[in-house]
């Protein structure tokens, strides 16, 4: 009986999981628990007390101070915004839908360059118009710009929950003889409640973790993230980085776990997938114009950045001179042409790289029974806890040193730079990033997939390898799909991971955006971020195409009939 | 007056799914609504609730005209068929709901809580989350909920439906009971012909939006108007008359007109006449006069179910007490048969 089993087994699939394994351990683990280590225990000599500390309690305050600001208002954001463009009937809707995600594709401090075209020192509010000197750097710009750049991420959650509404709770309700209002106080708002925490958790993280906002708009003012980017490229105190580095990875954590925890239990929203109408009947006038109104003035604050990237990527020089120009274009173009395709070229295989082993991880977390796969799920999801510039701290303590890191302490003798310093050491910070994005993509499709297909092929002859190649790996390709899409758009803007490994050979785009503006050359600024917008706009189109090249086929198909039928019956009625 | 529908016209998205309902249900009626999936019978019962806008026609309750009233405002009370317990409240707090909208105060509110917790048998459950009943309970608890709230009409859509068959069974039962009990209107739509049989004062057969049949019970089963509620309420057999001259001779009928089974008009229309009996109305009798072949048995314990076919139409049958009756019958066997006419019934189509 046993060897008669083991004939089905595959040896691969256990040395996959153990290699990924080790290496999750090496690569994530590692550098979060060398941050530790080294703020810790380094002997530079400088008091913990006196000086760290207080800096980093200052930091910290803001951070939270920022983080809770923005959580509030970009969740509240995404919950309107998800209640008009989901469950109320309006014109125009379709078009808003499309707009509202138009952040998710542009990097991510687009909207501080719009902002510091409008609010600058040379702004065309503050400056041109009002005549200030003076602007509104600090507290409200940064709490503004991140809430507009994060309600789109609040949206994102709290819509895909919204669609699978089951409105015969609320039905219910109303027959019972609840008002609308009552209804969606003491029925519809509490059903939200996992999701709209979720949502606000992962709000709250991503702002905590935001490192260019405040560089850039924040002036005397600076959050943990931003403080730590200082530490480390203004004043070279890598010791300061890694206390702050802890300190901020604690609220982190407890959003961390809290999300965990919610979107774990979830009992109302995925069992049924109800095809129901989910708009509202009956709604006041007042109240669809409000949610309509905050939704719109969202999207109009949006479409606005974009303009103004587009009108300051085409002027000479923004504040004072506002000719037409394509000298930023050329210049680019000519010399700048390289960050470019080193984005693309690491966006593409991590990307996929990242995708593929998140999948197959978790199909054998979830379908072999191998020694600590609820452990080792765990730690591969850590990278969503830890802001991304921490984990890059990590990296840059870790590998300074051979063999892991240990080497500090043991092989003092040995040429220091193993992986610091190659190219590889960017590739695996961003895959093992992102790994879990698609371990999440495949436990949530593996949960839709029948459990008995397995045994139904192992039933039919089928040896492991042949049920993976023949029945799962298919069924799998839809996980694959998402996560490469995500990761792949991930990968063209992240920054805060990667900004203390890059070397001047392979800068990506976002890292020059982020130089130039830091040096306020605005133009060149605002064309480049809007060639990378339009890049990753024009590469995610061709990879959806050639992922749903069947779908496209046939949906294009579908079109041309409707057109050539249409057509004729105009021709019936013309004639 | 219970509810009166005058002429209720639903349109859903550019299809008309209810065609000209006209109904009166008295005080204290229960009222199977029955029909296959896609006929309406849901639809109705939401228009009737104020779940779905009316499109045409009009709704009375108690006298009252509700056509366009918001659904809050109906005094009707649903139980839905996936039961929509608040799954973020208990079972007493999902039962207390209406009547804290209701704003009845607290000390009423317990009495009334406790006495439907009784009824419907949910004692030593009212701290449980919902999440935690088992289906019958979680049915239980959308009872007690729509009826703590002493609505003017009790909407049950397919409440049954998620059950196992033996506890639909007793379900019904105790929902009968309790609509006597309280001598609450009920309308209650079901797909399965026994629950409607069994549960109402009433049967509405709807087909296509339409009205195929009110009657009682007993006028549904024996008179069906047509071959449609013929067959959608139990197995019939249906013989076209004049394909069948040994049917007629037997009924004593000549083959031109029909005036023995007071069949007056319809002859000479191009329309048939169709003669309806049920399985139990066929006896298997050696002495029979009829015969045919045996194409398909099967037995069931108390019954046992024949195909005959009988000239080229199928016939059903049944055979109560077939292990004790001594017959031995077999596929592709010839039998004897013959049909109880006072039970049969004419219609033309």
């Amino acid at each position: 009986m046993g060897s008669g089993m083991r004939r089905y087994e595959s040896l691969l699939f256990k040395l996959f999981y153990f290699l990924l394994s080790a290496t999750i351990l090496y690569f994530i683990v590692a550098p979060v628990v060398s941050v530790f280590v080294y703020g810790l225990t380094s002997a530079d000599g400088v008091g913990l007390s006196e000086q760290i500390l207080p800096r980093v309690w200052r930091h910290m305050k803001n951070s939270l101070l920022v983080g809770g600001t923005v959580t509030l208002l970009a969740t509240a954001f995404g919950l309107f915004a998800s209640l008009a463009l989901w469950r109320l009937r309006f014109v125009g809707r379709g078009l808003m839908r499309i707009l509202v995600l138009m952040p998710l594709i542009s990097p991510p401090f687009v909207g501080s360059v719009a902002f510091i075209m409008l609010f600058g020192k040379r702004g065309l509010i503050t400056h041109t118009l009002l005549g200030f000197e003076v602007s509104p750097y600090g507290f409200y710009g940064i709490v503004t710009m991140q809430t507009i750049g994060l309600a789109t991420l609040a949206y994102l959650v709290i819509s895909s929950a919204i669609q699978k509404t089951d409105v015969t709770h609320e039905d219910a309700a109303r027959s019972l003889g609840a008002s609308e209002a009552q209804i969606f106080r003491t029925i519809t708002l509490p059903l939200m409640v996992p999701e709209i925490t979720v949502a606000a958790m992962l709000v709250f993280l991503a702002s905590l973790s935001d490192f260019s906002t405040p560089i850039i708009i924040g002036g005397g003012f600076q959050t943990l993230a931003s403080d730590l980017y200082i530490q480390i490229n203004g004043l070279y105190n890598m010791r300061t980085a890694a206390i702050s580095g802890m300190f901020l990875l604690l609220p982190c954590a407890a959003a961390f776990f809290i999300q965990r925890y919610y979107s774990g239990r979830n009992p109302v929203y995925s069992q049924a997938v109800s095809a129901d109408v989910i708009e509202y009947q009956r709604v006041s006038r007042g109240v669809k114009t409000v949610l309509i109104f905050i939704t719109s003035l969202f999207i109009l604050f949006v479409l606005l950045q974009y303009a103004f990237i587009i009108v300051g990527a085409f002027t000479e020089r923004w504040g004072y001179d506002y000719s037409f120009t394509l000298r930023h274009f050329q210049t680019i173009i000519t010399k700048e042409s390289a960050p470019f395709i080193n984005t693309v070229k690491l966006a593409i295989p991590v990307g996929i790289i990242s995708s593929l082993l998140g999948v197959l991880l978790a199909y054998i977390i979830k379908s072999k029974q191998y020694v600590m796969s609820r452990q080792i799920d765990f730690l591969a999801t850590l990278p969503a806890a830890i802001p991304g510039i921490l984990l890059g701290i990590g990296y840059l303590v870790t590998f300074r040193y051979p063999l892991l890191g240990a080497g500090r302490f043991y092989l003092t003798d040995l040429d220091p730079i193993i992986l610091l310093g190659t190219g590889i050491i960017i590739y695996l910070i961003c895959i093992y990033r992102y790994l879990y994005v698609g371990m999440k993509a495949g436990y949530a499709l593996m949960e839709h997939l029948n459990p008995n297909l397995e045994i139904a092929a192992m039933n039919l002859g089928a040896g492991e390898r042949r049920i993976f190649i023949d029945i799962i790996f298919p069924l799998l390709k839809p996980a694959f799909s998402a996560a490469f899409l995500k990761n792949f758009t991930s990968s063209m803007t992240t920054l805060g991971a990667i900004i203390f490994l890059l070397l001047p050979k392979n800068k990506v785009a976002v890292q020059q955006i982020f130089t130039i503006m830091t040096s306020s050359e605005i133009g060149a600024a605002a064309m480049m971020a809007l060639m990378l917008s339009l890049l990753s706009l024009v590469l995610l189109a061709l990879f959806q195409l050639l992922l749903n090249f069947k779908a496209l086929a046939e949906y294009i198909q579908e079109v041309r009939q409707w057109g050539s039928n249409s057509r004729q019956s105009t021709k019936h009625t013309g004639g | 007056m219970g509810i009166k529908l005058k002429a209720v016209n639903q349109t859903y998205g550019g299809l008309k799914v209810l065609h000209d309902i006209n109904l009166a249900i008295a005080e204290g009626e229960m009222i199977a609504l029955v029909g296959p999936s896609g006929c309406g019978k849901t639809t109705l019962l939401k228009t009737i609730a104020g779940l779905l806008p009316l499109s045409q026609g009009q709704i009375w309750l108690k006298g009252q005209n509700i056509s366009h009233l918001p659904a809050q405002d109906r005094n009707t009370a649903m139980v839905f068929q996936n039961y929509a317990l608040f799954p973020h409240m208990s079972v007493a707090e999902n039962i207390t709901y209406g009547l804290k909208i209701r704003k009845v105060d607290t000390a009423q509110r317990q009495n009334r809580v406790r006495e439907i917790v009784a009824k419907t048998e949910l004692q030593g459950l009212e701290n449980r989350k919902v999440s935690e009943l088992s289906g019958g309970q979680q049915q239980r608890v959308a009872l007690a909920r729509a009826l703590v709230i002493e609505p003017a009409v009790l909407l049950f859509d397919e409440p049954l439906s998620n059950l196992d068959q033996r506890l639909r069974v007793a379900m019904r039962q105790k929902i009968k009971q309790i609509q006597q009990e309280y001598r609450i209107t009920s309308i209650y739509v079901t797909h399965d012909q026994d629950e409607a049989l069994s549960i109402a004062d009433r049967i509405v057969v709807l087909n296509e939006g339409r009205i195929e049949q009110v009657g009682s019970p007993a006028e549904i089963y024996l008179h069906p108007r047509n071959r449609f509620v013929a067959e959608f309420i139990a197995v019939a057999n249906i013989l076209k008359l004049s394909d069948h001259e040994e049917i007629r001779q037997h009924l004593g009928l000549r083959t031109k007109s029909y005036p023995s089974a007071g069949i007056a008009h319809g002859c000479d229309t191009g329309k048939s006449i169709y003669l309806m009996f049920r399985p139990e109305d066929v006896t298997i009798d050696p002495g029979g006069d009829l015969s045919g072949t045996v194409v398909w048995q099967e037995t069931l314990g108390a019954v046992n179910k024949l195909t005959i076919n009988y000239q080229g139409t199928p016939i059903f049958a049944e055979i109560r007490n077939y292990f004790k009756s001594g017959l031995n019958i077999k596929n592709d066997g010839q039998i004897k048969f013959s049909i109880d006419l006072a039970s049969a019934h004419i219609f033309v189509e």
